[in-house]
């Protein structure tokens, strides 16, 4: 099942402890060797050919094949809109029948938002940074590998689906009740609900690896005002996307309930209410606007202080505005409902943020002109036989994109600030106006862009220079053609043409504006296809491209090759200064001859540096794993779970669900937790491995705070927004929808409730006697030690599993009313974390059986520890949930 | 408080409590209206409702401009995060004024 080459024992591992850490930076005798050190780092990190590539985790392969697999769902979802433009081209065109068309226009929305922009950004994203952070790979490099299986497989679903006819037709926020079972009968809304769900188990799994990875996997030295905007982009993003994306799939699984076993979450004849589900899908739609041009703003950032020749203006102000975006962006979801028939005061509340957010895009848009207007001359490539050619004359390839993103992104900004004002809006709402806005804004502040960034860092992704004039073609037909396509709806728009619809009559006076429109978007599609032949020809023939050939400042470009080696650095460098005003070329050469920090190749480990989050002080040695096929059967195991759901094969998904489980049990790392390598003598290494330049330091293994307990707190926070939505949802129901209280309140008997509360209280306390058990004992003593109370932590949360169950099988018929099908789902919450409570008690159990527990090395304690930690006061907040449900509704009812 | 979390506290503080009160001022507001609070006559003839909605925003930015004044004497932080938590306290400040002035004027439950 697993493909590691290099595997190691535990024993292994106990053996070569006192060899490896006996104090030498250098176990293999590399010496100062570059090319012995390559090639012993390829073996260890390289991934193997033919069916291996299957196996591959390394940041660099996942990140392309993301990138790659997102331009293709681009070319697809292209395809959806020529179709949509030649059906509009013309009044009373018969091209498409109504059916087709909505399926057209859905499914068009719906791979451009989830299978197009957030995936080519998490690509991009994984491949850069750690190569900006001065670090070897991912946090997580299995993760990035089941995020894009998961992503692969989730896509697939959905194109498959509309092959075969059976799309969804609902548009891309797939509005209640269009979607619910009785006016969209098919398994077309269930193959965008199970499928953009599974998408984003992907988009989770990104959002937790970029966040520990910039937190804690930056090269030494390297604190957090040092570090390359970019990061800041991205660990923003990251953050928001931790927030921003349960809401939605929180939606989508309740909808899904709905329309599969009836429960009325969104169907008012039961006490639902549709418009609950525009809350939960524009609390994650709205700040995903911004989490998809955040990224490009990123890139931006960072390219246009290398054109310019100049440092970026403003960084402090730069940082500063793109984390009160973040905030501000999760304050505007209202404004897509503003025709929903909210008091003025509430209007008033969305309206005044959705102009305020303008002001934190203006500052960042002021920085990126003053960084320009200070532009300084190219001074040119330095002398020598391999030096470069000028990259300044006249205007270069990513700067033409830059230039068409000022365009386009300023006007759909403006337009924007239109639309935030309520009067305007309630006028313009659902026309082409709108259309035009949004793709103003999405093709300008993300297109663009990336096109920009794609020329910027092609050299390094492909080790191809490029220099074909077909790029300046490429670019000028897409410019033209996106404005003649997308600018006329501004025009069409304010006449009253309605988005979404099918077909339009000649007396309507649109019809000109359409053709021109209609038209145009050709011109543009033939400027992505200059694009791609462009880019295809680069890759085929492009002259090969020189180490830093844009003389940047970041340290993506000091690798050893172009493109870069599957270890990236030979050593880590040692940042000292603004990581975004380094020297490339000077310290590329140095890290390759291993001068640096882990400048070696030992045991076969693929190992990086930990640091600390706020001053990047070197803390741990970060063993990776290994190439493994792992994650691809997770996420086919994980697939098939969504597929025995779609068919209603629910045996069968509970199959599949435990098979994922079984795979997930196998993935904690690895035999080199089975030794204490800190525990050798002092004169062994000083309780610590090497890592060269004199620093010796724990492996993660032992460290006080590893990878796997950061991506458990950033899991944390997925977890409780979407505990948050749902109570946010069952309040809203409460004080909103008809039809509440129910005739009959659905009485929970009370002494499930108090031993589920005992019994979560008691599993986090034996949680923690479990930590400080093995603390106390010695060796694998602390097995023993510590299994009683891991014991007494799995029956706690198997006690409050039964609890749940017991309280939601005392729950009335949940098909009668949204109040029990919404404390239904409170309960199974709950059930749920109790369960993984018991399972991550018996992963704890049997790594304390296997040897991978000791007093240094208690990774899986803590795991457990946090998470009775977090369950704890979330299980009482959903005990006390009912008593707080009943209180808002018959506080409402009895209101004058 | 280690130095990771007083940089998150420093960096995300202001616009964090912006954001909590402008969740609870617009779920006290819904909550409000549909409870009948926003129509009961309170202290000198003000709806309970408008008091507690104006002292939401109001307690945010004492809470913020408190913050801020942290702030400014450097709290521990390197040079330019300071610089960077200062704007963003500061802009938080400014957001709150601008995003909830009109709690106090515009009619509470009308739509």
């Amino acid at each position: 099942m697993t493909n590691p080459p290099r595997r190691q024992t535990a024993s292994d591992a106990t053996q070569t402890a006192a060899a490896a850490g006996a104090g030498v930076s250098d176990p293999l005798g590399l010496g100062s060797d570059p090319l012995a050190l390559d090639a012993a780092l390829r073996r260890i990190w390289a991934t193997g050919p033919g069916w291996q590539r299957l196996a591959a985790v390394n940041h660099s392969i996942v990140g392309r094949r993301f990138m790659v697999t997102a331009l293709v769902f681009f070319a697809i979802a292209g395809t959806l809109a020529m179709l949509i433009r030649i059906q509009l081209a013309t009044p009373d065109s018969g091209f498409m029948e109504p059916g087709l068309y909505a399926q057209v226009f859905t499914m068009h929305g719906t791979v451009m938002m989830f299978l197009f922009a957030i995936p080519l950004f998490e690509g991009l994203a994984m491949y850069l940074l750690p190569k900006m952070l001065g670090a070897r790979d991912m946090a997580f490099p299995r993760m990035s590998a089941y995020g894009y299986w998961c992503y692969l497989f989730g896509g697939t679903l959905l194109i498959v689906a509309m092959l075969a006819g059976a799309a969804p037709a609902g548009g891309w926020f797939m509005y209640t009740p269009l979607s619910s079972k009785p006016w969209s009968p098919g398994i077309g809304a269930d193959v965008w609900l199970l499928g953009i769900t599974f998408v984003e188990i992907s988009a989770i799994s990104a959002a937790v690896e970029i966040t520990v990875t910039i937190l804690i996997l930056r090269a030494p030295g390297m604190s957090l005002d040092r570090m390359p905007v970019f990061a800041w982009y991205m660990l923003t993003v990251a953050a928001m996307m931790l927030v921003g994306f349960p809401p939605l799939i929180l939606g989508s699984l309740l909808l899904e309930a709905e329309r599969a076993f009836g429960l009325p979450f969104f169907d008012p004849a039961g006490g639902g209410d549709p418009l609950l589900w525009q809350h939960l899908f524009w609390l994650f739609g709205h700040p995903e606007v911004y989490i998809i041009f955040l990224p490009a703003a990123g890139a931006l950032s960072t390219l246009i202080p290398v054109f310019a020749g100049r440092p970026l203006a403003g960084y402090r102000a730069v940082v500063a505005a793109l984390v009160a975006m973040a905030f501000l962006s999760f304050g505007l979801w209202v404004h897509h409902m503003y025709a929903t028939g909210l008091p003025h005061l509430s209007l008033a509340l969305f309206s005044a943020a959705s102009t305020l957010v303008a002001v934190p895009t203006a500052v960042q848009i002021f920085a990126w002109i003053a960084t320009l207007a200070q532009r300084r001359p190219n001074p040119g490539p330095p002398a020598g036989p391999r030096a470069p050619a000028p990259v300044s004359a006249p205007v270069s390839v990513p700067m033409l994109h830059v230039f068409g993103f000022f365009f386009v992104f300023v006007m759909g900004g403006l337009t924007g600030v239109m639309l935030a004002i309520v009067p305007f809006d309630l006028q313009a709402h659902d026309t082409h106006f709108v259309v035009a806005h949004l793709h103003y804004v999405l093709i300008g502040g993300f297109l663009f862009p990336m096109l920009a960034a794609g020329y910027h860092w092609l050299p390094l992704i492909t080790g191809r220079a490029h220099d074909g004039p077909a790029a300046r073609l490429g670019f000028w037909l897409v410019f033209a053609g996106f404005n003649g396509t997308f600018f006329v709806m501004h025009v069409t728009g304010l006449m009253g043409m309605p988005r979404r619809v099918h077909a339009y009559g000649a007396e309507s006076g649109w019809h000109w504006l359409n053709l021109l429109s209609s038209v145009s978007s050709f011109v543009m599609a033939i400027g992505f296809a200059v694009i791609l032949i462009d880019a295809v020809m680069t890759l085929r023939f492009g002259r090969k491209a020189q180490a830093d050939p844009w003389q940047a400042a970041t340290l993506e470009w000091a690798v050893p090759a172009l493109p870069p080696p599957p270890y990236t650095f030979a050593a880590l460098p040692r940042i000292t200064s603004r990581a975004d005003r380094l020297e490339p070329r000077k310290i590329a050469p140095l890290l390759a001859r291993g001068e640096g920090v882990l400048g070696l190749a030992r045991n076969g480990w693929m190992e990086t540096v930990g640091v600390t989050v706020a001053g990047g002080e070197p803390e741990q040695i970060v063993i990776l794993p290994q190439q493994t096929y792992l994650p691809l059967w997770t996420a086919l195991a994980t697939g098939a779970v969504f597929l025995s759901l779609l068919f209603k094969i629910y045996p069968a998904a509970i199959l599949a669900a435990l098979v994922v489980l079984v795979l997930f049990l196998r993935w904690p790392v690895g035999e080199h937790a089975a030794a204490d390598w800190g525990a050798m003598p002092a004169t062994a290494g000083g309780g610590a491995m090497p890592a060269g330049e004199g620093l010796s330091l724990p492996l993660s293994s032992e460290a006080p705070v590893p990878p796997a307990l950061w991506a458990l707190r950033m899991l944390a926070v997925a977890d409780g927004a979407l505990l948050a939505s749902l109570l946010f949802g069952g309040l809203f129901l409460a004080l909103s929808a008809p039809g509440w209280p129910p005739p009959l309140w659905p009485a929970l008997p009370r002494a499930p409730g108090i031993l589920a509360a005992l019994a979560l209280a008691g599993a986090w306390g034996a949680a923690r006697m479990a930590g400080r058990a093995a603390g106390r004992a010695a060796g694998r003593a602390a097995g023993r030690a510590a299994a009683p109370a891991c014991v007494a932590a799995l029956a706690g949360n198997l006690a409050a599993l039964a609890a749940c169950g017991w309280m939601i099988a005392a729950l009335p018929p949940l098909q009668t009313h949204a109040a029990q099908a919404v404390l239904a789902a409170a309960l199974i919450w709950l059930g749920l974390h109790a369960l993984i409570g018991a399972v991550l008690a018996v992963n704890a159990l049997r790594r304390l059986a296997s040897g991978h527990v000791s007093a240094r090395r208690r990774i899986d304690l803590d795991l457990m520890r946090l998470w009775q930690a977090g369950l704890l006061p979330a299980g009482l907040v959903v005990l006390g949930f009912p008593a707080m449900l009943r209180a808002l509704a018959e506080a409402a009812a009895g209101a004058p | 408080m280690t130095a990771g979390a007083r940089i998150l506290l420093a960096l995300t503080g202001g616009f964090g409590l912006w954001a909590l009160v402008f969740t609870l001022v617009y779920a006290g507001h819904a909550a409000g209206c549909e409870t009948g609070w926003g129509l009961a006559r309170g202290p000198a003839g003000i709806a309970p409702l408008r008091l507690v909605l104006v002292a939401l925003p109001a307690g945010g930015l004492a809470l913020t401009l408190a913050g801020l004044r942290v702030l400014r004497r450097g709290a521990g932080l390197a040079p330019r995060l300071a610089t960077t938590a200062r704007l963003l306290t500061g802009a938080a400040a400014l957001a709150t004024g601008y995003c909830f002035w009109f709690v106090a004027l515009l009619p509470l439950c009308s739509g």
